[in-house]
């Protein structure tokens, strides 16, 4: 089920409807019957791909938690990363790897046909699997314990708003609050539709009226775009995937504050960052966190002390400071980082441009550190945005041949002398810039100013909630699925 | 590397997500936003069914010349003989097979060919004069036009048609704005269901690409539903839709509002930037090659079935300065032209056919209102000429030449 459609709004009516008037046990099995509906909507032969993935590490975690030696914790730790990677791999990456090896082979002088497959990726499978890991590491780190109702830990892993697309959420923050009573709190109900509204006004009116100016571009030949253009898909493409995604996961955290739950935050105004690590801890924040905990730290062999949970707030503990090979455990994590998003080297490009910029803050880092304030912060925004921004190239393109095609443009002076798309499409990324410059100076001082003056502020929000109610209400269809869907 | 230092930097940012988290429901607060989300909601529907009920716009013609100017789609003995798209192609094709056609020519353009500029009772455009001094040479006209078409839009509709019609000629309008359009409009998209269009059309270079471009078209947006194809709730979303339609006037006006918006935005776009029809129109590089690659293929496909082909430089307003730049202009007549003698075809240049009397004004695009210059539509007096032309060139170019099968 997409949210963007009438469908959701009823299906979460009477799911959050009921859920206030269900006791505590019943409410855990119409969160369960409710999450697989939610799923089962698309394809319900899915679902038990799903449960088989769940119930291997709800029985490994208590064997893991049962086991003494640490022989045996680690074979069935690696029994349940197995299956876990196993699906994932079969579903998402088979296809990538025989299609490589046969263009290996045909290098070499094999004559292999690329073979029939028929695989269809089932919806949200990156997502669960990595939260399924980091259970089953976090019971094996002894940070948590296995949790022993099944209908808790499937509520965990298939917990509807976030289950297709996130944020990535840790046992650790989960699974207390479905065992905890929840108490009905009006702010955290309002606050959850406002976000519910806002996430749906950035899916149908934003993102969606970007996408087919996004499309055309990207659907033109290198040779018909100028550099200027490049630019400009650069940034159109990222503030449609970012209206796209931060929808998302503004639905998802707003529906979960329908029934009281709190799920963390997975963007904080990313293209405001002033370095490209501080893009990183605004961008997609439960993915970069759940990756620094499960893949980047353990490469670097940092022994991570204590549970992570919460996304960014973690809490580690470095046993000794002789990292191993910090620039390969760098490079290493985003290219997978890039893999995870899809199976194509166009997002592992992505990654490794991701990887560099955050090695040459690192070694500019000490430099830049003499300059006065403002001009970090403000200097650091000029040139991180735009070097974010680029990194959508590859993500977006068709091929990695593509991809080197339009960057390759932006290295041309001739080809910053003319323009090739509509007028259209250079101004709608201006207002997109623009809209997102104002909302973070809205963020910063405008709230404030409107807690101070109540009498402007009443009226200013109502009417912002009505434009915003009414936008939705015209524009919303699911004329199209979220961008991270496919991931 | 100093792991702990990262952490440490990255606990300082999360703690300040989530403090404001925690500040955005302060539960003193909850009673005014429930207040200001029921409010909002009252407001936003009363204010869409004062505004929005009840209308029906034409969003194409709105978009491309307002009420000064005139659609006429003629019909000539209870059948139509100009269409528009697949909307209407089967009544056109009926007429043509009803009269017994047996040598139809085929005229595609853009709304210049439809639209007449301050229309008077008993007035026309050029269709029905030039399908009657066609049918004295025994040529059967049927007129197709769409506002806006481009070139990659004749070559599906001219593929498609001429395998419903024993097409004997083609007349095409050559309009250097329509260089700038891309794409497949969906009701011109949908002759593309026609196994042997596409098939004609895969044989190309630029009908793969037309292809591929509207199959991704299709994937993206074709229906409301385009997110959810193929699954259940594909079906569930289709009742609830049927269901609120039918209940509520509002909910099925949508698309009417949809449409009202982006008008409204493209009125407010033209106000704050100046745009007017006078400012001058840049050629989109990879779109021009695009439709003059369509226009080769229309060109070639003619030739290889012995369809005589008339190709002609649209009629400009000449009175003031052309909203192009005059090289880019000159670039485009000189490779139409050039194409149009690779092929074997007839080339006319008619952009000075209609004198600065017979222009018109139309509709503002503007938020300022009022009347604007009109580049693209003449009136009726400018469909007379343009008939009377085409009919000299079809005579001498081709029933000189006796066009048989």
């Amino acid at each position: 089920m997409i949210f963007n459609s009438i469908t959701y709004i009823v299906f979460l009516i009477l799911t959050v409807g009921l859920y206030w008037v269900l006791p505590k046990q019943p409410r855990l099995w119409l969160i369960f019957l409710a999450s697989s509906t939610f799923y089962g909507f698309w394809r319900p032969e899915f679902l038990i791909i799903m449960f088989v993935s769940a119930a291997t590490d709800y029985f490994v975690a208590m064997r893991i938690e049962a086991t003494h030696a640490l022989a045996k914790r680690r074979w069935w730790l690696l029994l349940s990363l197995s299956v876990n990677l196993g699906l994932l791999c079969y579903f998402k990456y088979l296809f990538f790897v025989i299609d490589n090896a046969v263009v290996v082979l045909n290098l070499l002088g094999a004559q292999i046909r690329m073979p029939a497959l028929d695989i269809v990726l089932p919806l949200g499978i990156s997502f669960y699997t990595f939260e399924t890991i980091s259970y089953i590491v976090d019971v094996y780190r002894r940070f948590i314990p296995a949790e022993r109702s099944f209908v808790m830990y499937g509520c965990f892993v298939a917990f509807f708003p976030k289950l297709v697309a996130g944020p990535i959420l840790r046992a650790a923050e989960m699974l207390p609050q479905f065992s905890a009573k929840p108490i009905f709190r009006l702010d955290t109900f309002v606050s959850g539709l406002r976000r519910i509204l806002f996430g749906l006004f950035l899916k149908v009116v934003l993102a969606d009226n970007i996408a087919p100016l996004v499309d055309a571009g990207f659907q033109q030949p290198a040779s018909a775009l100028s550099a200027l253009d490049v630019w400009t898909l650069a940034f159109l493409f990222g503030f449609q995937i970012y209206f796209d995604f931060s929808a998302y996961s503004s639905i998802a955290i707003g529906s979960a504050r329908l029934m009281g739950i709190h799920v963390p935050e997975n963007f904080n105004f990313p293209y405001m960052a002033t370095s490209p690590r501080d893009f990183w801890q605004r961008w997609h924040i439960s993915l970069s966190s759940w990756i620094r905990d499960y893949l980047y730290l353990p490469l670097l062999g940092v022994k991570v002390r204590d549970r992570s949970a919460g996304g960014l707030p973690v809490d580690v503990g470095v046993k000794n400071q002789n990292t191993r090979h910090p620039l390969v455990a760098l490079f290493l994590t985003w290219a997978i980082m890039g893999l995870w998003h899809g199976a194509n080297w166009t997002f592992v490009i992505w990654g490794l441009w991701h990887a560099t910029l955050i090695a040459g803050y690192r070694i500019l880092a000490g430099s830049t550190a003499l300059l006065p304030s403002w001009v970090r912060t403000y200097g650091g925004w000029a040139v991180t945005l735009p070097l974010a921004m680029l990194g959508w190239i590859p993500f977006r393109a068709q091929s990695v041949s593509d991809a080197l095609a339009l960057f390759a443009k932006l290295y041309s002076p001739r080809e910053y002398l003319w323009l090739g798309m509509r007028e259209n499409t250079y101004l709608v990324a201006a207002v997109g810039l623009v809209l997102c410059l104002v909302a973070y100076a809205f963020h910063l001082y405008g709230e404030r100013f409107l807690r101070r003056w109540l009498w402007i502020r009443f009226p200013v929000e109502t009417a912002a909630m009505a434009v915003v109610v009414a936008l939705v209400f015209v524009f919303l269809r699911p004329i199209s699925q979220f961008i991270y869907f496919q991931f | 590397m100093k792991a702990k230092q990262t952490t440490n930097n990255k606990r300082g940012a999360s703690d300040k997500v989530n403090a404001d988290n925690l500040n955005r429901h302060k539960p003193e607060n909850s009673c005014i936003g429930l207040l200001q989300i029921v409010l909002g909601c009252c407001i936003a529907l009363v204010f869409l069914n004062l505004n929005y009920l009840d209308k029906k716009t034409n969003f194409e013609d709105a978009a491309t010349f307002g009420v000064a100017t005139t659609s006429v789609m003629a019909s000539v003995d209870g059948h139509r003989i100009h269409c528009s798209d697949s909307r209407d192609a089967a009544e056109c094709i009926m007429g043509a097979k009803v009269r017994g056609a047996e040598r139809t020519v085929i005229w595609m353009g853009n709304s210049q060919v439809h639209a007449v500029n301050q229309l008077r009772t008993g007035e026309t455009n050029s269709a029905p004069i030039l399908f009657g001094r066609l049918k004295a040479m025994d040529f059967d006209l049927v007129t197709f036009s769409q506002p806006n078409a481009n070139l990659q839009e004749h070559l599906v509709l001219f593929e498609y048609l001429r395998q419903q019609l024993p097409i004997r000629g083609l007349i095409l309008a050559a309009v250097f704005d329509d260089t700038r359009e891309d794409g497949l409009r969906k009701e011109i998209g949908h002759f593309l269901d026609d196994t042997s269009t596409r098939t004609a059309l895969s044989e190309t270079a630029i009908g793969s690409k037309i292809l591929r471009g509207h199959k991704m078209a299709s994937t993206n947006t074709d229906s409301d539903t385009a997110g959810i194809a193929h699954t259940l709730q594909e079906h569930v979303e289709q009742f609830l839709n049927t269901w609120l339609q039918k209940h509520s006037a509002l909910w099925g006006a949508r698309p009417e509002i949809r449409g009202q918006i982006m008008l409204g935005l493209y009125v407010w776009r033209n106000s704050i930037l100046g745009i007017k029809p006078t400012s001058k129109r840049k050629v989109i590089r990879g779109r021009y090659q695009d439709n003059l690659a369509a226009l080769e293929a229309i060109l070639a496909s003619a030739a290889s079935r012995n369809i005589k082909v008339l190709l002609y430089i649209a009629p400009l307003r000449s009175d003031v300065e052309i909203p192009y730049v005059d090289a880019e202009y000159r670039v485009f007549k000189a490779d139409v032209e050039k194409l149009t003698h690779q092929y074997g075809a007839t080339w006319a240049n008619l952009e000075n056919l209609v004198p600065a009397e017979l222009w018109g004004s139309k509709e503002a695009t503007s938020a300022e209102g009022g009347q604007e210059l009109d580049f693209m539509h003449f009136q009726a007096g400018g469909h007379q000429l343009l008939a009377a032309r085409l009919a000299e060139l079809v005579t001498d170019a081709w029933a000189k030449q006796e066009v048989q099968p």
